[in-house]
């Protein structure tokens, strides 16, 4: 299968997605946010921006020495892009309003009002996380098929 | 009130006509490789690729900058597909596009389609 390297870069995208929501989504659940102090908390984050930077900075330089080739955008690449973007914008609101919608309508903010719940940081994780896969795989689809 | 009714049907026909494009055909003539003609258009090699298998529609730009690469008239480089006008047969679709004008509304177009219709009614 003959893949360019604007796909390859589409592709590291979503692995990258994808080992996040493995190794890193799990630290922010609910039960085990609580566990963490505020030390281990941004710790925690630190690791996380350390390991995108390094992910990145690794998967982009093979891939440089693999293909010499230079990229060149032009209006196909933008409009694949607006695509996707609208795609997952439309996807990203969706989710938020759904978010409000169940925030709104549960027993403690009924009786209590607002209050912050830890639950929140993972529920926004999850659709950020979610969001970035499908728009790097619509991406990629219409790369393959526009 | 006299009213004349115009048939769209010729107009929806063109509506549905498809955009195809001779560019593999020129560019073979040209002895340039998909490549070639990407680099010198300043696109890359997939949207030659996409445009020739009629996946992806260019831009006026990038349509009339193909044509001055590939040195042909870009009303040869891209045309609407004309089998379909011939073989093409009234639909049901056709007479929601059938609309009244009144005369006031008449330009020179319609006052000799009303003509033709006329004559050929005789």
């Amino acid at each position: 299968m003959n893949i360019s390297k604007k796909e390859i870069y589409i592709f590291i995208d979503i692995v990258f997605s994808i080992m996040f929501a493995i190794i890193y989504l799990p630290f922010f659940y609910k039960n085990s946010i609580n566990l963490l102090t505020n030390s281990e908390a941004i710790s925690k984050v630190i690791q996380v921006i350390i390991f995108s930077g390094v992910y990145f900075s690794v998967t982009y330089g093979l891939l440089q020495l693999l293909f010499k080739e230079k990229i060149i955008k032009d209006e196909r690449d933008y409009l694949i892009n607006s695509k996707a973007y609208k795609l997952s914008y439309l996807i990203y609101n969706i989710c938020l309003f759904w978010i409000i919608g169940h925030y709104l309508d549960g027993d403690s903010f009924i009786n209590n009002g607002f209050e912050f719940d830890d639950s929140i940081i993972f529920i926004l994780l999850i659709v950020i996380t979610g969001v970035s896969i499908v728009k790097s795989s619509y991406q990629l689809y219409l790369y393959r098929t526009a | 009130m006299l009213n004349h009714h115009i048939n769209y049907t010729y107009i929806e026909q063109h509506r549905d006509m498809k955009l195809k494009n001779s560019i593999k055909e020129k560019r073979q003539k040209k002895s340039l490789t998909q490549q070639e003609l990407a680099d010198l258009v300043g696109v890359s090699r997939q949207t030659i690729i996409s445009i020739e298998r009629y996946r992806y529609k260019p831009s006026l730009e990038l349509g009339l900058r193909m044509a001055y690469a590939l040195e042909v008239d870009i009303n040869k480089l891209f045309y609407l597909d004309l089998e379909k006008i011939i073989n093409i047969t009234p639909s049901k679709k056709t007479k929601h596009f059938t609309k009244t004008k009144k005369f006031q509304d008449f330009k020179e177009n319609d006052w000799k389609n009303l003509w033709i219709d006329l004559k050929n009614k005789i």
